[in-house]
């Protein structure tokens, strides 16, 4: 062809197709048509509100993140400062419980052999050991124990003290040290008692406890309670130096807190955990990869999808929270029985094949049901947002060409908290920072998702490693 | 439509208002669909395409610059859904192999005028990869290499496609002259194309001879 004709031709055209000889009329169906696509549009947007949970939903990371820090670093000042504010903290507990064992009235059940930590106590101590003991709060489950059987223990107590003695014998005179080898006996009895803070500490008694030894309390389970250990130690403490009275120890201040010598008051406060929930938090970051399946209500056409994301959690015990984000790469199959797009289809595709890209936001919860050397598992169930970053459908006809060729739209649809997370979790720890997982899990709807509002549901297998960032403060 | 009357429906469909938004769709549907009908295969495709060139319009439409006209914002919206919906449709692009194109009669254009719906046919007849360079090239005027920048396709792949399309048009002409010669028809709608020409010589020389 030359180059006229060329030009003659496009011209031909551009001058013929530039104004039509009449314009085509509006058609009533094809408004109705946009209206149903721009109609769908505004009801995945959905209302005021909605467009706002994309940042709700990440000022409430940032703040559990804040909260996780906080927990995080007002841990530390307790574990440094060990006297202060382990002394300032805990005597609220105690003196109202010890408030309660010097008028007597205390009738609250204590531990389980109590009756007969009860009996060896009340026959192993006398009086005088009590009277010194009204400053010791410490000794709440024991204490109180004392008081009730101080009447029928008198003639026991020398005999008592006498045992005190023989195992603390730098303590003779000193009250303190008395009371201290009272808690010795109570608690577990020691051949190594010159320090008489140190009387919680685990060792077999010598001969010269015998007496003591024979007593049941050796077996006694709050014995192997490191909390009241902590709390007797701490007692100790409190009476260190000068026989303090009730009210003394009921308020026990900062200055006699600091006259204990740090290395008396370390390894307590450490042990401290009066509410188990708070008191230990375990921060963790991991990072996760996963393949997937993806099926429409069901995996009979399931094709497989890839994840790799991120995760921060929080441990109370044996619970955990855990959030993050995860980026997803879903793709799948369906018919257009289950796809429900805004748009009517003149003829119906026989197939319709999506590639959807996913910002996953799961807020999950977990419970640790077995621990055992390096070993744990896990279940968990959550909620997780879908951030639709992108979807591309592409339409399959039985016919040659009977509508549309596929549909394609970013950032348009966000499903807040529409996937009900479950799984569970097998995690060994590697060190005591690191440790890998391996997590099958599963993603069911809970609403219509992406633009072709199907019912999509995940299936897979997370593995990944986790940084427990708390055991880098705690040695 | 005055200019008043136009922005005081943008500023409706920017309120999402369905009642401005039909307005406006109504006033240049024609407009659109002529756009789109040169880009699609039928009409029904066509009506496809301006929708979602429409939807576009009416969910991004704060974003349209009130100094600069509407209509050409407008017309190239539809422009690049047909564009969109070429990429989305290229798996089930039809082509047609280069031999069987250059086997075409070497014939030179005949003088024939032909009407805008003959004009339409032929392109619409044309395969969608051939269509939407000719349509981009021949009516919007962009260069091979932005075509191929559009389109996701190299400018040789451009031209091609246009060679392509220009012969298989030529041969539609031709064969379609024939059968108002065969008709003995040809004297009620020949023309000259010569005259179109001749009229529009300036925007011929201004634009030049491409390829």
């Amino acid at each position: 062809m030359s180059g006229e004709d060329k030009n003659k031709l496009d011209e031909l055209f551009r001058k013929g197709l530039e104004s039509p000889d009449r314009e085509p009329g509006f058609a009533e169906g094809d408004w109705n048509d946009l209206k149903a696509l721009l109609d769908g549009d505004k009801k995945r947007r959905g209302g005021a509100i909605l467009p706002l949970w994309p940042y709700l939903s990440g000022v409430a990371a940032l703040l559990l993140l804040a909260l996780g820090w906080w927990f995080f670093t007002t841990s530390k000042p307790v574990a440094d400062n060990n006297n202060n504010l382990a002394g300032a903290k805990r005597p609220v507990t105690k003196s109202s419980t010890a408030v309660v064992a010097q008028q007597g009235t205390d009738t609250a059940a204590v531990q389980q052999n109590q009756n007969q930590h009860e009996q060896n106590v009340g026959q192993q101590t006398g009086p005088s050991v009590l009277t010194q003991q009204q400053t010791a709060p410490v000794l709440v489950g024991v204490n109180r124990t004392h008081h009730h059987q101080l009447s029928g223990g008198a003639g026991n107590g020398v005999k008592s003290t006498a045992g005190s003695q023989a195992i603390n014998t730098s303590a003779k005179s000193n009250p303190a040290n008395i009371n201290d080898s009272l808690m010795a006996e109570t608690t577990q009895p020691v051949t190594q008692s010159g320090n008489s803070q140190n009387t919680h500490a685990v060792q077999p008694i010598g001969t010269g406890n015998n007496a003591v030894n024979n007593g049941p309390a050796n077996t006694n389970p709050v014995d192997t309670n490191p909390v009241q250990s902590n709390i007797m130690a701490e007692n100790v403490n409190a009476d260190h130096g000068q026989p303090a009275t009730a009210a003394q120890a009921n308020q026990p201040n900062a200055q006699q807190a600091n006259n204990k010598p740090d290395q008396q008051a370390k390894p307590k406060v450490k042990k401290a955990s009066v509410n188990p929930f708070f008191a230990k938090p375990q921060f963790a970051i991991s990072v996760l990869g996963s393949p997937d399946i993806n099926g429409v209500k069901s995996f009979s056409q399931s094709r497989v999808g890839t994840n790799i994301g991120m995760l921060f959690s929080v441990s109370f015990g044996k619970l955990s929270i855990s959030t993050g984000a995860a980026y997803s790469k879903k793709p799948y199959e369906t018919n257009a029985a289950d796809y429900h797009a805004a748009y009517k289809f003149k003829v119906d595709p026989s197939d319709i094949y999506a590639d959807c890209r996913v910002l996953d936001i799961p807020l999950n919860f977990d419970y640790r049901f077995y621990h055992k050397n390096l070993n744990s598992f896990s279940v968990g169930t959550g909620l997780s947002s879908y951030i639709m970053l992108s979807e591309r459908y592409t339409y399959s006809y039985d016919t040659p060409y009977a509508g549309p060729a596929g549909y394609a739209i970013t950032n348009r649809n966000r499903h807040i908290l529409g996937v009900l997370n479950l799984n569970t979790t097998y995690q060994r720890q590697i060190n005591s920072k690191f440790s890998v997982g391996v997590q099958p899990y599963l993603k069911v709807p809970l609403t219509n998702i992406g633009a072709g509002q199907v019912r999509l549901q995940s299936a897979g297998v997370a593995v990944g490693f986790s940084w427990n960032i708390s055991s880098s403060k705690t040695p | 439509m005055t200019e008043q009357e136009l922005h005081q429906l943008i500023r409706g469909c920017v309120k999402q208002d369905r009642k401005c938004q039909k307005m406006l769709y109504k006033a240049f549907y024609g407009f659109a669909m002529g756009i789109c009908l040169r880009y699609a295969g039928d009409r029904d495709e066509a009506a496809e395409v301006m929708n979602q060139g429409f939807f576009k319009v009416f969910t991004h439409v704060e974003k349209y610059d009130q100094t600069k006209p509407f209509k050409a914002w407008l017309g190239r919206i539809m422009m690049n859904a047909s564009i969109d919906h070429y990429r989305a449709n290229l798996k089930m692009a039809y082509t047609d192999d280069l031999e069987k194109a250059e086997n075409i009669s070497d014939n030179d254009l005949p003088d024939r005028k032909l009407n805008y719906d003959q004009l339409l046919e032929m392109v619409q007849k044309l395969p969608q990869a051939y269509r939407t360079v000719f349509n981009l090239f021949a009516i919007e005027g962009y260069g091979h290499d932005e075509i191929g920048e559009m389109l996701g396709i190299s400018a040789g792949t451009s031209k091609s496609n246009l060679h392509k399309a220009r012969q298989k048009l030529k041969d539609m002409i031709l064969k379609t002259d024939a059968y108002y010669r065969a008709s003995g028809n040809d004297k009620a709608s020949y023309t000259t194309i010569v005259a179109i020409n001749t009229t529009d010589m300036n925007s011929i020389l201004n634009r030049g001879f491409r390829i």
